[in-house]
């Protein structure tokens, strides 16, 4: 008799907690219930999202699949394309549930977003005219025109670095809606460098190489992509299941396949970043 | 220049017009009836209807269509409403249209000679019935021109809901940008895509005023 | 929920792109204005394969969106040894696209400009040039007032797009401000305060204006 009633007293508890876990939202049962993610990216950031043939594609939808396939079987997602200043906003005001796009991790970015594990490095380098002899050292575009994405981290980089530069810093600094039309005025000679991540430009340099050139030297701190959640509890356990999903094609050897595959080399990546040094 | 790369990726630049194109005539349409009502609303004697008509009108003209779609996109949220992209597209470009059309039809109802309603209403017509048969027929032919240039704006203009994830013939020729490497070419196909599709639309629009046209042919 | 301490931190820089967009706008619908005109005036020589011309300068600029022909022209100049900056291709994009339009609304005055009162200054001995200057002119201005000014506001409004061309006006530094502090609410109204308050301006100076022709 009292074990039946402890029993059903459990249950009851049970019942309880359960019921006081679904009245605290959670975005990753919301996802499960409604059977629909949806995702933003910023198609336009060869290699790790672009469109081909009408798909988005590259290294991030390769892995997205991956985990999606696994952990999230069944779910629809519902993939937008979105200019990049819109993606974090958007994801803080609700548009969307999560952000798969290589976003470089910084810290104030931190304070507003929280980021899955490291899906690549995002060290930001310089992009110049082949052959252009007058830049051998990032240094050498003091007096010089220069740009980057608006709202990327590489622009901050580049901010800072010119800020080191002391007196003798760059002209100018031009801020471009995407990167495409930045590489575009490099092209043209309107600026001399485009400050970049050294594997967003891998696929340019190699598809135009009478063109650009990526210097080997890189400026600014050691900085990584990941993807992006919300801060809040509701998105945390979104976040484990990221986590969970991309470590494992880390220790695979599935990550580095992909990475082969899509940038051309392989990164040694820590599992978790800490305090981001920008 | 080297278009190889671009006329490759002709059927997905085709894809993005018919988005053009089916968000641009939907907008149109739902502009039309809301441009319709304004128009009536603007014109009725009751003041507060008017006072809200032309409230429409004067921040519709006032703000741009990017802005429009950007807070119809990013704000609604905040106050816990869902929009998704394509509602926010079509709401934008719909209110976009119609405060524009409010006015074209509102300077159509003008030019017409007073005489028609009083000899429709001596014959017996309801008011409805005189706004359906007698006013709406000629405002429809004296406007013609004004909404053909307004049809051209709205395609034109509907480039911009690129920047609220529709992926549209702008956008399409973006994504090719990001992976051919050949900005100049590719907008320059796209340029000529706008203008294929605004010429058609001039073009109807001038076939529509000359069938309508009351000069004997 | 509007946060309006927020509202005074972007203000300033807000403030700083309006007065691009102000200025870049002004400059270019006065050379548009200047096109418009010489090429309406243009038209109405008895000269075919110049009608072949502007039908097809008018019909390709009106065609086409504006983003695109500023991104031609700015990231197309150049490989035809054309590199303007930012900022003139900005005017000389927007100038264009503004002469297109305003020349089919000249092109529509001249045509209402009654045949009567030509021909009373032929009579009176007016030159052909004087005929122009005084009588069509004038009486066209009039009539094309209202049109104009409705082009000129739809045109400030889509000087938005000039930040595809690295012109920082007003919108590209609310983006920037949105990707930088993650807020959206704040200055995406404030961007369509600042829009909505210049475009009625223009639309209160014009009903001034047209008052002032009429009773002239």
């Amino acid at each position: 008799m009292s074990k039946l009633l402890t029993k059903s007293l459990m249950l009851t508890l049970a019942g309880l907690m359960l019921g006081s876990t679904a009245a605290r939202a959670d975005l990753l049962d919301d996802i499960k219930k409604k059977g629909e993610v949806s995702v933003a990216t910023e198609a336009r950031f060869q290699p790790f999202e672009y469109v081909e043939d009408g798909k988005i594609v590259g290294y991030g939808p390769d892995m997205m699949k991956m985990v999606f396939e696994k952990y999230l079987p069944g779910v629809k997602v519902k993939q937008l394309d979105l200019p990049f200043q819109g993606i974090l906003p958007g994801l803080g005001a609700k548009k969307f549930d999560v952000v798969i796009t290589a976003v470089t991790v910084t810290k104030a970015r931190t304070e507003r977003y929280a980021f899955t594990t490291p899906i690549a490095e995002a060290t930001t380098g310089l992009l110049k005219k082949a052959g252009d002899d007058s830049i051998k050292v990032p240094a050498d575009i003091a007096g010089k025109p220069v740009g980057s994405q608006t709202g990327a981290a590489q622009l901050q980089v580049l901010k800072d670095f010119n800020a080191s530069l002391g007196g003798k810093g760059v002209s100018e600094i031009k801020e471009y809606v995407g990167f495409d039309e930045a590489y575009a005025d490099l092209a043209a000679g309107r600026i001399k460098a485009v400050a970049q991540s050294g594997a967003n430009v891998a696929p340019l340099v190699k598809s135009k190489p009478e063109t650009f050139e990526f210097m080997k030297e890189t400026i600014g701190p050691k900085t990584y992509f990941g993807w992006a959640v919300r801060k809040e509890d509701d998105s945390a356990s979104l976040l484990a299941l990221l986590n969970k999903g991309l470590l494992e094609l880390k220790a695979s050897g599935k990550m580095a396949e992909l990475q082969t595959k899509w940038i051309g080399f392989t990164y040694d990546l820590p599992d978790e970043i800490g305090e981001p040094a920008q | 220049m080297d278009f190889t790369a671009v006329i490759a990726q002709l059927p997905r630049l085709v894809a993005g017009a018919q988005t053009t194109v089916w968000l641009s005539v939907a907008a149109l349409a739902c502009g039309a009836v809301l441009g319709l009502v304004m128009c009536a609303a603007r014109l009725s004697g009751n003041i507060a209807l008017r006072a809200v008509a032309a409230g429409f009108v004067s921040v519709f003209r006032g703000l741009p269509l990017l802005v429009v779609l950007l807070i119809l996109f990013y704000v609604p949220p905040n106050f816990g409403i869902e929009t998704t992209p394509i509602t926010a597209a079509l709401l934008g470009l719909t209110l976009n249209t119609a405060g524009y059309q409010t006015e074209i039809y509102r300077a159509g109802f003008l030019t017409l000679p007073p005489g028609h309603a009083e000899a429709a209403r001596m014959l017996g017509f309801s008011r409805l019935q005189i706004a359906r048969h007698i006013f709406l027929p000629q405002i429809f032919r004296v406007t013609i021109p004004a909404l053909t240039n307004e049809a051209v704006d709205v395609v034109k203009s509907s480039g911009l809901l690129s920047v609220i994830a529709v992926t549209e013939l702008l956008r399409v020729s973006q994504q090719i940008v990001s992976s051919t490497y050949r900005p100049l070419e590719t907008y320059l196909v796209c340029a000529v895509f706008y203008f294929v599709l605004s010429s058609t639309v001039s073009w109807t629009g001038r076939a529509l005023e000359r069938r309508m046209s009351l000069k004997p042919a | 929920m509007i946060d309006l301490t927020a509202l005074a931190e972007f203000a300033p820089a807000i403030w700083r792109g309006l007065l691009v967009t102000v200025e870049i706008c002004a400059v270019s619908l006065m050379l548009g204005l200047v096109l418009g005109l010489v090429v309406a005036l243009l038209g109405r020589l008895p000269f075919r394969p110049l009608h072949w011309l502007i039908r097809g300068y008018v019909e390709i600029w009106r065609g086409t969106p504006l983003l695109l022909q500023l991104f031609i022209l700015y990231y197309g100049g150049p490989s035809l040894g054309f590199t303007p900056s930012a900022y003139l291709a900005g005017v000389l994009g927007m100038s264009l696209y503004t002469g297109a339009y305003l020349s089919e609304i000249f092109r529509g005055g001249f045509d209402a400009v009654p045949p009567g009162q030509i021909e009373a200054a032929r009579m009176l001995g007016f030159t052909r040039l004087k005929t122009v200057r005084h009588i069509e002119v004038p009486q066209m201005l009039k009539l094309v007032v209202p049109p104009t000014t409705n082009q000129m506001i739809s045109i400030i409004k889509e000087s938005a797009v000039l930040s595809v061309i690295t012109v920082p006006e007003l919108t590209l530094t609310t983006t920037r401000i949105v990707s930088e502090t993650f807020n959206v609410v704040e200055p995406y109204l404030l961007l369509g305060l600042a829009y909505w308050s210049i475009t009625s301006l223009v639309a209160f100076a014009s009903r001034r204006v047209e008052r002032r022709l009429v009773q002239a």
